[in-house]
């Protein structure tokens, strides 16, 4: 393994990274030559229309997919050219995970799904941070539940839970909120905002809804795999103005 | 409804695989077992034609009629030397009874080997000769046929074995009256095909001369005519004359008719079909499985379908069609393999059985619509099932997992109903000794069990499961997962339960047998082997004593006692044996040291456990002595004095001594038993014929019943293939089924060999408990089975019934569980691993 030290104070980098799915005439660039950095403590919303590349752009930010070229960093480690097997081990610590749905193993209890990236690293809970974590998420009396007994908003309160426990370089968030009702998706919105201000969590968060997006503290405009704009501090209307720009 | 099931098969072929290779499995399984049967019929009737084929008409005694010596099917058909009634009918030109007597060939002076009749004849076959010699199976190859009573003419067999040639003399000694008499080879004729005669030395007599070995009512069955007139005519006048007490026909149709009927095809066809029954029956379960899974899986696609407008008929005679399709292509595979199997068989058969047949028959098509029809109704009841949904409830993204229905409370109180009844049948008739009442609530008990595999086999599963948990994540999920689907597990446990608990219960009834016949023969006989030293005078101790000293020096030999009978006991009139009590105390079971120790006061003899006086009166040459008794551990064993108590008396032998000899190596086969006797009795210059081995009888017993184990173990072991495809399948559906939950692991950090090790643990789990029930299942009912066999022997017997239970091949089993649970993962596992987590987070 071979590991490079980016300069860079960056939680997450990337530098000219392409991608491109299948063969000659049924070929797609999904990445397109796109060189990103995020900032510890950023809460970033990447953005972009119907198959712009922005989940192709956090599955290959968090290691779960391969570039064709380019590099990827994550902290201080460039996973580009790592082993299946490295980068799963890279993962149980380093980077957190929110789906949009199916978010939680169905036969754990809500602890023990907020416990298994630690179970799987065969490290200790600290459990003053653990503690911290539910009181602020308000989970203490779900602890015990299955993922079925549990609501959809209380589900993703669990992922998001699992996702800061181990303190990682960055929380990806795939349509956080896509499952939920609005007023639930807020409440998990905000708890996303306060992790990054409170608890200096980077997080980037993959959404098509601009009103979640404004939660965010900056937002990537993303169109056909290259990156086309930043709004930084976002509000809905100026997210959805630089939607519309997008889209003429 | 042909269109959809079409694209079903075709669209997701892998998920058949298992099924499919379940289906042939059980139905290659069932068609084989019918091939063999039939082929080995048809085998049969080739040889026993070429045996008859000169005849122009057959003749079959009915059993009453020729275990009568006064039925008239002897008067027709007649007696060695006087011509039956029917030879007076016009165009009969002969009737020849066909009569077979075992007679022993007496081996050559300086033959080393031991006889297979007696001790020094091997046994051989004779039969009459025909007037005409074309009514003989089997051509001359040298010199002519017996032509007075001084001549024999031997088969090739005899000739080979007993290296004799046309013109050498031969003794033959009769079964019945210990007489011999001297024949002249006459001719060698060629080996029978005969399948009833394989195997042993045939030869030819004149019928006078068979005439001195048959006794005075001689039986046999058939009867050969040659005809030189009109064939249907005779026919019809010797069916007439024989009414009642003997079939006739051509060779052709008599062999056809009763003689394959008699040779016990049919009972093969049972035993085999009884195998292939189970291994249907594990069949069943798998396809069931299998259907359960895919129609869950497709809940929504029925739905969807029901939305669009298709009525729940039309779904139904879709899935309908589809598994018809499965079981007609399972079944139809099958049965090819099947016939390919056989076939390759037979032609490898040609090798020692130059007429080896093979032979099919229509019984083939019911295979066939077995395969099919297990496959419909198997997977019938989970398709209705799941076609219950309505379009609307079905749209919903409700993962449906369902435990206790209606149908589930029928099941387990039917099943605790015959678990409890069948034990309790089982139990009682077997301490009465009732075999097949209670091999009935055994099979009772087993159903129920089987039924109520969904209750106590997921807990079994889970509780195992804890040992999994310091494996980590892997170990904790397996646990988790196995036991996620109830039924599903239990079902695909169950499939392999029903094989180990056969396997288990053969194995431990099996070795109870052989322990508990070892027991017997031991208790019935104290020492490895008994030789009678006829030709010696017991009188003369110098040379008793060295003639054990040569059979104690032949190699293979441990030691060697002799004993003389001294006296004779007054209340059973039996023989009171002198020896010297410690060199019988180290050859013997029947004496301790203690014993020996208690011997060497002058006064005392051994007697068996069952004597329960303090003192014996025995009756020697000199009068009568009374004895103390001293008893012994085993129950039936002469009694004996120490050879000084014996010198005290000053008596005469009462008849000749015996030695006691033991081995080195008592668990020697009954081939390297009767080497040893022959190298003994050269060394001894002791007649072969005098020595006699329990351990011969011990060998013998071992091996009819350590091979009826293996066959059966061998048998039963398709259903446990079967049942491990079913593992194999349940766990690629179910990895199917959590491919989304499986990719959450692997994104959160699960490795591969994580999540594939997960899937192993999980079908390693399901196959160990599996097994582990299987075993305790059988073992019980093996220990029931051996209760119930041994009762009626044992009631007169003082011994109780020593169970021995396998551990060692239980051990076996379960290993052997584990290794195949793993191998089962090992295509899942892979598949499941092969997927990357972001393909199988977008899998909806």
């Amino acid at each position: 393994m071979t590991t490079h030290t980016i300069t860079a104070p960056s939680a997450v980098a990337a530098q000219s990274i392409t991608k491109t799915y299948g063969t000659d005439d049924t070929q797609v660039t999904a990445l397109d030559d796109v060189s990103v950095a995020f900032h510890p403590g950023d809460f970033t919303a990447i953005m972009g229309p119907s198959g712009s590349g922005k989940s192709t752009l956090m599955h290959c930010l968090a290691g779960l997919d391969t570039v064709d070229s380019g590099q990827v960093a994550i902290g201080k480690t460039v996973i580009t050219g790592m082993s299946d097997h490295q980068l799963t081990i890279l993962r149980r610590k380093h980077v957190g995970f929110i789906f949009q749905a199916f978010n939680l193993v169905p036969t754990l209890s809500a602890r023990d799904n907020i416990l298994l990236p630690l179970d799987l690293a065969g490290t200790k809970v600290d459990q003053a941070w653990f503690d911290q974590i539910i009181e602020v998420l308000g989970l203490g009396d779900r602890l015990a539940h299955h993922p079925h007994e549990l609501s959809g908003g209380q589900q993703q309160r669990v992922a998001v839970a699992r996702a800061l426990l181990t303190r990682p370089d960055v929380v990806f968030a795939d349509e956080p909120t896509g499952a939920l009702d609005s007023a639930t998706g807020t409440e998990v919105l905000q708890l996303l905002a306060r992790s990054a201000r409170d608890m200096g969590q980077t997080i980037i968060m993959v959404t098509h809804d601009p009103h979640a997006a404004a939660y965010a503290d900056n937002v990537v405009l993303l169109k056909d795999g290259a990156i086309v704009g930043r709004v930084e501090d976002p509000t809905a209307d100026t997210v959805l103005a630089a939607l519309a720009e997008l889209g003429a | 409804m042909w269109k959809l099931a079409i694209s079903q098969l075709k669209s997701h072929p892998r998920r058949y695989v298992a099924v499919l290779l379940a289906i042939t499995l059980g139905t290659m399984f069932l068609a084989g077992s019918l091939l063999v049967t039939s082929s080995a019929k048809e085998t049969t009737k080739q040889m026993l034609g070429a045996t008859y084929a000169n005849a122009d008409l057959l003749i079959t005694a009915e059993q009453d009629a020729y275990l009568d010596p006064e039925s008239a099917f002897y008067d027709q058909v007649g007696w060695l030397e006087h011509p039956g009634d029917l030879e007076t009918i016009s165009g009969v030109a002969e009737v020849y009874p066909l009569l077979q007597v075992g007679t022993g060939l007496v081996l050559p002076e300086d033959s080393a080997r031991r006889g297979s009749f007696d001790a020094d004849a091997d046994f051989l076959l004779a039969t009459n000769t025909p007037d005409d010699t074309s009514l003989l199976s089997t051509p001359i190859t040298a010199g002519t046929l017996p032509r007075g009573d001084t001549e024999i003419a031997v088969d090739t067999t005899a000739a080979e074995r007993h290296e004799l040639t046309v013109g050498d003399t031969v003794t033959l000694r009769g079964l019945i009256e210990d007489d011999e008499t001297e024949f002249t080879v006459s001719g060698i004729v060629d080996t029978s095909g005969d399948p009833t005669a394989i195997g042993a030395m045939a030869a030819y007599l004149t019928p006078s001369a068979l005439a001195a070995f048959t006794g005075d009512d001689p039986i046999y069955t058939m009867g050969l005519v040659r005809v030189d007139g009109d064939l249907d005519a005779v026919l019809q006048q010797i069916t007439t004359a024989l009414s009642g007490v003997a079939t006739v026909n051509t060779p052709e149709v008599q062999i056809s008719e009763s003689l394959i009927n008699k040779l016990g095809f049919d009972a093969i066809t049972v035993v085999l079909g009884s195998f292939a029954a189970i291994a249907l029956l594990v069949m069943m379960l798998v396809i069931n499985n299998t259907f359960s899974v895919l129609v869950a899986q497709r809940t929504r696609q029925y739905a969807l379908q029901r939305v669009l407008g298709a009525t729940r008929a039309q779904i139904r005679k879709s899935v309908l069609a589809e598994t018809l399709l499965i079981g007609i292509i399972g079944s139809v595979i099958g049965i090819v393999a099947a016939i390919g199997l056989i076939f390759g068989l037979i032609i490898l058969a040609q090798r020692w059985v130059a007429r080896a047949t093979f032979a099919i028959d229509a019984t083939l098509l019911w295979v066939l619509l077995a395969g099919v029809l297990i496959t419909v109704v198997a997977a019938w009841a989970p398709a209705s099932k799941a076609m219950r949904v309505s379009p609307l409830a079905a749209m919903r993204p409700v993962p449906a997992v369902t435990v206790g229905s209606q149908a589930g409370i029928v099941r387990l109180v039917l099943g605790a109903l015959a678990l409890i009844g069948g034990t309790a049948v089982m139990l009682l008739f077997a301490f009465h000794g009732d075999i097949g009442m209670a091999i009935l609530g055994g099979a009772i008990s087993f159903l129920g069990a089987l039924l109520l595999g969904v209750l106590f086999v997921p807990a079994v599963v889970y509780g195992l499961g804890w040992a999994l948990r310091p494996i980590g994540v892997p170990g904790k999920m397996a646990q988790l997962n196995s036991v996620r689907n109830r039924s599903r597990t239990a079902a695909t446990a169950t499939a392999l339960i029903i094989g180990t608990t056969l396997v288990a219960m053969i194995l431990t009834g099996g070795r109870t047998v052989q322990e508990n016949t070892d027991q017997l023969l031991a208790t019935s006989f104290p020492v490895d082997v008994y030789a009678e030293l006829s030709d010696i005078d017991p009188a003369d101790s110098q040379r008793l004593e060295e003639t054990t000293r040569a059979v104690a020096t032949t190699p293979g030999v441990a030691a060697a006692v002799p004993l003389t009978p001294v006296a004779t006991t007054v209340d059973q009139g039996e023989h009171v044996m002198a020896g010297d009590p410690k060199r019988i105390a180290q050859i013997s079971a029947a004496l301790t040291e203690q014993d020996a120790a208690a011997l060497a006061d002058p006064g005392t003899v051994l007697v068996s456990n069952r004597y329960d006086y303090e003192t014996l009166t025995a009756q020697t040459s000199q009068g009568p002595v009374e004895l103390d008794a001293v008893q012994s551990e085993l129950s039936s064993v002469t009694a004996i004095v120490s050879t000084a108590t014996a010198a005290a008396w000053d008596a005469e032998p009462l008849g000749p001594a015996v030695a006691w000899i033991a081995v080195d190596d008592p668990e020697m086969s009954a081939t390297d038993m009767q080497d040893l006797i022959t190298s003994m009795a050269s060394n001894a210059e002791v007649s072969a014929g005098n020595f006699e081995s329990p351990l011969i009888i011990r060998a013998t017993y071992q091996q009819i019943i350590g091979t009826v184990m293996l066959t059966v173990v061998g048998l039963l072991a398709i259903s446990v293939l079967i049942a491990f495809v079913g593992v194999a399948n349940t766990l690629a559906l179910s990895a199917l089924e959590r491919t989304r939950e499986n990719s959450l692991l692997r994104a959160l950090g699960l490795t591969k060999r994580g999540l594939r090790a997960m899937l192993s643990w999980e079908a390693v789990l399901i196959c160990a408990v599996g097994a582990i029930l299987g075993c305790a299942l059988g073992m019980f009912y093996g220990w029931v089975g051996s209760v119930a066999i041994f009762t009626p022997i044992l009631e007169d017997q003082a011994d109780t019934l020593a169970v021995s239970l396998p551990w060692a091949a239980i051990i076996g089993i379960i290993g052997t569980a584990v290794l195949a649970g793993l191998i089962a993962s090992v295509a899942p596992s892979h598949r499941a691993a092969k997927l990357s987590p972001v393909e199988g987070l977008a899998t909806a």
